[in-house]
């Protein structure tokens, strides 16, 4: 359980004043003879834990103070162990200074502070007054951390925003010397050191990048040509050396200077820096070049000498008097340099009377390096960045422990790569070529990352293991010519407790783990025994390794450093993907919508060319009229009278005369003329949107691929359990088998990997255990003695298919079938062909196997197998050939979330069934056989089930279309008959809420996009698992389906407006524009209720009425008149044909939904 | 109007609520707040509502929404107390109809216009409610009748107890013992 930061700081303060008494307790035992050096025990391991527990929740101050004690009481063991009373003093003041600080419960940077000045005051004074010999480690420790650089940075006040970030660059550039420093003194690997100086140099370089144009000459050509030399340095094999070490150090001091007090620096100077610098970088350069030149001969390379020598001379130049270098007296970090200079800065510091200024500026703000001890499990706190990185995931009760078992599988899967091309040879002897070394070089990366992240995580036992296995596998890259096959078996083992303990690292001890680490106790003592007799074989073998070694770019360490991933968690994720189907969700809305726009385009276009109809009906009547006046003598309108009157001159054939009338009727045909451009333009939009939504659709579609591959991970990701399962099972049953796997690169859901997992392994071990054959059977069917497991991985369309094949004896199908026989699953006198046997595999309790043992032959398992593939939605096939070997083909969807579905209607409700439940889509010819339905598909009889009855639901006529879905159930396949398939689409797979367990045959929901959820349905389950009878007797009334209303009005907003109410209830709507419209609806459907208006063209609400009363089959159907007539009359007249109830427009929607309610009975 | 006035009084009231269960949820102010000493007093705020004659309580906080009953879906298989699910802002959630669960006889038609949405041990489902009344302050000392059993029903009700608010009959709906309860019955 992670908890919150301050709940944690809480708990460090109690534990220290838990802590607190028993220091004291063991502060009077240092007084009892013969329990002095138990209580320095006892008081070194409590002071070590204050020290971690503070460091862990950055309390870095008051860490340094406990870290001081607890290296004073180290000294002492080593020593006497012995506390005199000075030191028993000491140890007092600081306790109680401890406790006084945890008593306040709060943190308090200041009193912190504070505590760790007094501390370090004290401890100087107390060091004064004892000989520095006696406590090599805390006088190592105050000279590794008194870097004067880092006072000179705090103390910088007047530093520009420039210089901070030169500062920060600097920072790290002195932590990294630190870091190289450690590795000079421990003789470490030059390719570590490499690693640091590649960091150095990247700091560099990102120092020259952020001064840029505002670094003055000196500074940008110091910094230049620093990065030629650390270039060059990069690349020799000086690189690990004291001197070149020493080099550096003196540099950077010099840059660091040169960034914070520029004009402190005589004239002249740099430029006599710069030359050295060239000097040695060109010399480096040539030994680079020296084809001789390799880490095996080092000692006697005549360049390699010539460059330390030069280095040693020029020592000189480089350090040279802060006199010279600088014009005036320098300030107090200056001052510091100079004892710098003499390179002990305790020796002659402590003599001075000045010593608790020094110590003011001993341990810098910033000083990491109070923790730079690796073996210490809170060591790695880094920049201030990720500190604040730190801050935010306990800010945010992030779990750490999940991100740190994240970070572990993916250091595991690279182990285990790596590991893969150790053990393709394990069985024999393997000179360490550049391939394995590189492998080794990996595995030893990957561990140390591995080891750093658990030391910063607090699992103090999984990163000491992984610093055992460190200096495995330090041997085995550094000293080990041979890999032997223990070595090997080893490493595997060393692999496999690593995985064990980071699936669960708060473990804080472990048998496995001891045993693990005095293995590799026992392999080490007796491999160091052997190799000091083996020195100069290794000389002379690997010389050209050696050689290309040395020359190999640094492939490995770029890619370190320049990974373009972060790591997001998965429920983000998730998130993200939910969101992308809520778009889609909405991009169907939209087009939904558009097809309503097209409807009412369509209907406008009607409209138009009613209206157009009319005007020029209009038109041709009034002229005809018009002219019928003329002929007569009298006139059309009194208008066109005046008009006449007005222009009597003209004869009436010469002159048009417009009358108001007239002017209408224009204006009418222009009207039309105008809907008609609006209709086209309409049209055209209409076009538009849907070419645009079609653009939507497409990139939706690659966006929903991406983040379905963003969720998804290679085959890769989990290869490594099934190596480690094959080695396993291989060792226990004394079988060489080699694991070969095919498509690595395949991808799949995290969800469908983690469900096929167990049954790939099962199939692994079975494979092994029964499959395969002894050695000596194998070389007697002139077999490789080594035997192939091979998983080939292959896309098919939305389907991953799986082949696990092993080169065994293959099923005894002959053994099989007489196991049948005995159990009475078969008839002995049936003739059974391998199709017909092989699935009996996958039967509870059906084991070929004579024999029980751990690994298999229960005949527990591969039913397992199938129910688990069964339950991806996926199916599985055995193939076997004797002497030839067995081959499980598993066939897993890629994803669950998304599918494309058929969506059907069934009961007046619509229902989606996913693809990969149907086989084919036919229409069926169904046969009667007693009370059974079954048709033939495929030459095969397949019973035929309802959906209506499957789902309990009551439905309308059967439509006659006998369109049957094929669906596989387990081994048979069945034919669901469905009355309408409405479409095809993709869907986004919604689980059924928090509440909803699981519903029979409901795999869960989508959603279309209009609001409404549809359920998606699992035909093999609903097939398979017959009703449940007390639900079946207990349906929601609503099981009858929705209501089914057909609305009759000649006015489109009135037939929107009630279809919108209705179908808000769930309800089912259907309109017509008039009587006669409605009648030919009702030809294909049986409403449950008619909302009909009285006025309306071509057939009138009355009208519509009658015709429904003299059709035995649609009299009964229940009636609304809804209208805008209020008379007696009218009312009376509808009443007297039947209707059921009479409404008034404005209708009051809650009236009228209850009234319909009442009449359809729901 | 008054059918306005009235629309905009529920309104008021329901946005009223969000904000209580806003203050109630927020986890930084939930010690300070005056719903927490009135909790310490074992008072509790409450909504009330109605389906069919019953009347309900259910505390306040945890109801997790209030508001009008979207589309429902169906779905075979499930008891009939079980309504259906509906879509919530992309969340899915049951509709559970309480009076079926211990079939009850609600007096008069149910509407079931509005979901009272309630959460607990992380599981949410909507209850149907025809009113929604209002919210009061339950004393849950003195205004729960622990041993009466509601409705008369003899069937145990861990969920639900009898609950006195201004001298009239309510069922105190408890929403985790309900989840509990109705999730085995599935």
């Amino acid at each position: 359980m992670i908890f919150p930061r301050e709940k944690l700081l809480s708990m460090f303060f109690i534990e220290v004043r838990d802590y607190i008494p028993v220091i004291k307790e063991q502060f009077e035992s240092c007084s009892q003879i013969g329990k002095e050096r138990d209580a320095v025990e006892e008081l070194h391991r409590l002071f070590h834990n204050i020290k971690g527990a503070a460091s862990q929740l950055y309390l870095n101050k008051l860490s340094a103070s406990a870290c001081i004690v607890e290296l004073l009481l180290e000294d002492l063991l080593c020593g006497s162990g012995k506390i005199s009373f000075d030191i028993l003093s000491f140890l007092n003041s600081v306790t109680d200074r401890i406790e006084q600080y945890c008593l306040n419960g709060v943190r308090n940077d200041q009193e912190e502070q504070e505590l760790f000045d007094d501390t370090v005051r004290e401890c100087t004074q107390l060091l004064s007054s004892l000989s520095f010999d006696e406590y090599p480690t805390l006088r190592s420790y105050l000279m590794k951390n008194s870097s004067p650089l880092n006072d000179l940075l705090d103390q910088q006040s007047e530093v520009t925003s420039t210089n901070d970030n030169a500062q920060k660059s600097i920072r790290s550039i002195i932590n990294l010397l630190g870091q190289l420093n450690q590795i000079c003194m421990k003789s470490d690997s030059p390719d570590v050191a490499k690693e640091v100086v590649m960091e150095i140099h990247h700091s560099v370089l990102t120092l020259l990048d952020c001064t840029g144009s505002s670094a003055s000459k000196d500074q940008f050509r110091f910094l230049k040509k620093l990065d030629e030399l650390l270039e060059s340095v990069a690349y020799t094999s000086l690189v690990g050396s004291s001197e070149l070490t020493d080099l550096l150090g003196e540099l950077l001091s010099y840059l660091e200077i040169l960034f914070i007090s520029p004009a402190k620096i005589k004239a002249g100077f740099i430029d006599s820096i710069i030359e050295k610098i060239e000097v040695i970088t060109s010399l480096l350069i040539s030994e680079e070049k020296e084809p001789s030149f390799s880490s095996a001969n080092l000692g006697e390379d005549i360049s390699h000498k010539d460059i330390k020598n030069f280095l040693s001379n020029e020592d000189d130049l480089f350090l040279s008097p802060v006199d010279d270098f600088l014009e005036q007296d320098a300030d107090a970090g200056i001052d510091f340099l100079e004892n710098n200079e003499s390179g002990d800065y305790l020796e002659q510091f402590f003599p001075d009377d000045e010593k608790g200024e020094f110590e003011e500026n001993f341990f810098s703000e910033d000083d990491e390096t109070l923790f730079a001890d690796p073996t210490e499990p809170f060591n790695a706190l880094e920049d201030e960045a990720d500190e604040a990185d730190e801050e935010d995931l306990t800010g945010d009760d992030t779990s750490l422990e999940e991100i740190f078992r994240e970070e572990c599988e993916e250091h595991l899967i690279s182990i285990s790569q790596s590991f893969q091309i150790l053990e393709a040879n394990g069985t024999e002897e393997q000179k360490v070529d550049s391939r394995l070394k590189e492998a080794l070089r990996e595995i030893r990366r990957a561990i140390h990352t591995l080891k750093g992240a658990a030391a910063m995580t607090g699992f103090s036992y999984l990163s000491s293991l992984a610093h055992r296995s460190e200096d495995l596998l330090d041997y085995l890259f550094e000293e080990t010519l041979i890999l032997t096959p223990d070595a090997v078996a080893l490493l595997n083992a060393v692999i496999s407790t690593l995985e064990d303990l980071s699936r669960q690292p708060a473990v804080d001890h472990d048998d496995g783990v001891e045993k693990i680490k005095e293995r590799i106790s026992t392999f080490l003592s007796s491999r160091k025994d052997e190799s000091t007799a083996d020195v100069e074989t290794v000389e002379q073998v690997d010389t050209e390794d050696s050689a290309a070694e040395a020359n190999e770019p640094i492939e490995t360490v770029a890619a370190l450093t320049a990974t373009d991933s972060i790591r997001v968690r998965v429920d983000r994720l998730e998130e993200l993907v939910n969101l992308e189907g809520d778009l889609v969700i909405s991009r169907n809305t939209v087009s939904n919508l558009l097809d309503d726009l097209n409807t009412l385009v369509t209907e406008v276009e009607t409209t138009k060319e009613k209206l157009k109809k009319i005007s020029q009906q209009l038109e041709a009547g009034f002229e005809v009229q018009a002219l019928q006046g003329f002929g007569s003598g009298g006139s059309a309108t009194g208008l066109a009278d005046m008009n006449a009157d007005q222009n009597s001159e003209f004869d009436v054939m010469e002159l048009d005369r417009y009358s108001e009338l007239n002017l209408i009727i224009r204006s009418l045909n222009e009207t039309s003329i105008d809907v008609t451009s609006l209709h086209s333009q309409m049209e055209q939009i209409a076009g538009d949107i849907r070419g645009q939504l079609a653009n939507q659709s497409i990139t939706m579609g690659i966006m929903q691929d991406r983040f379905m591959r963003i969720r998804m991970t290679p085959l890769s990701s989990i290869s490594r359990m099934f190596y480690r399962v094959v080695s396993d099972t291989a060792l226990k049953v004394g079988k060489k088998v080699r694991l070969l796997i095919d498509g690595e690169d395949i991808y799949l859901d995290r969800f469908v990997w983690s469900k096929i997992t167990d049954p790939i392994m099962h199939i692994l071990r079975n494979a092994i255990d029964h499959g395969i054959e002894k050695q000596e059977e194998r070389i007697a069917l002139e077999k490789s003695a080594i035997a192939n497991i091979t998983i080939n991985t292959m896309q098919r369309g939305n389907m991953v298919v799986l082949r696990i094949s092993d080169d065994g004896q293959g099923v005894d199908l002959l053994k099989l079938h007489q196991k049948l026989i005995g159990l009475g699953l078969v008839d002995p006198s049936e003739k059974m062909e391998k199709h017909d046997l092989l699935p009996f595999l996958f039967s509870t309790g059906i084991s070929t196997s004579d024999t029980i043992s751990q690994v298999s032959g229960r005949g527990v398992g591969l039913d397992v197998v199938q129910k688990n593939i069964q339950s991806l939605k996926g199916y599985i096939h055995v193939f076997t050939e004797k002497n030839k070997g067995t081959t499980f083909e598993l066939n897993v969807p890629i994803s669950l979330s998304v599918n494309r579905a058929v969506t059907v209607f069934e009961g007046g409700r619509q229902f989606a069934i996913p693809w990969y439940d149907i086989q084919e889509v036919v229409r069926a010819d169904i046969k009667m056989d007693g009370s059974e339905r079954y048709a033939q598909w495929r030459g095969e009889r397949i019973n035929v089930k309802h959906l209506s009855d499957l789902l309990g639901v009551t439905t309308e006529e059967d439509s006659g279309n006998n369109l049957a879905i094929i669906v596989r159930c387990g081994e048979t396949y069945m034919a669901v008959i469905v009355n309408t398939i409405a479409s095809q689409q993709e869907i986004v797979v919604k689980s059924l809420g928090s509440h909803l367990k699981s519903v029979r045959g409901i795999n869960g929901v989508t959603d279309f996009g209009d609001g409404h959820l549809i359920p998606i349905l699992n035909l093999p389950e609903l097939l398979l698992q017959p009703a449940d009878i007390e639900h079946s007797t207990e349906q929601p009334k609503s099981n009858q389906g929705p209501l089914r209303i057909l609305v009759v009005d000649d006015s489109i907003s009135v037939r929107q407006s009630i279809s919108r109410l209705l179908k808000n209830q769930d309800w089912i709507v259907e309109t017509a524009k008039d009587g006669l419209d409605a009648l030919e609806r009702l030809e294909e459907l049986t409403p449950n209720l008619i909302v009909s208006d009285i006025e309306m063209p071509r057939m009138n609400g009355y009208e519509f009425k009658e015709a429904l009363n003299n059709d035995p089959w649609l009299q009964e159907i229940p009636v609304i008149m809804l209208t805008s007539r209020i008379s007696e009359k009218h009312q009376q007249k509808a009443l007297e044909l039947g209707v059921q109830r009479y409404l008034i427009k404005p209708y009051q929607e809650e009236t009228f939904i209850n009234i319909i309610k009442e009449l359809a009975g729901n | 109007m008054l059918e306005n006035e009235n629309r905009k009084t529920i309104e008021e009231f329901i946005q009223n609520i969000d904000l209580k269960i806003a203050e109630v949820k927020d986890p930084f102010h939930s010690r300070s707040t005056s719903v927490s000493q009135e909790a310490e007093a074992d008072k509790r705020r409450c909504v009330l509502f109605s389906h069919g004659s019953i009347k309900f309580v259910v505390p306040l906080n945890e109801v997790a929404e209030i508001c009008p009953l979207p589309p429902m879906t169906f779905l075979p298989n499930l008891p009939s107390w079980v309504q259906g699910v509906v879509s919530l802002r992309g969340e899915v959630i049951s509709v559970v109809d309480i009076t079926q669960y211990y079939g009850w006889e609600m007096g008069r038609a149910a509407t079931g216009k509005w979901m009272v949405v309630i959460w607990g041990d992380d599981k949410k489902t909507a209850i149907y409610a025809d009113k929604i009344i209002g919210s009061a302050i339950i004393d849950f000392e003195q205004d729960i009748e622990r041993d009466a059993q509601v409705q008369l029903e003899k069937k145990t009700m861990h969920f639900i107890q009898s609950c006195r608010v201004e001298n009239e009959q309510y069922c105190l709906l408890l929403p985790s013992e309900l989840l509990r309860e109705s999730r085995m019955n599935l």
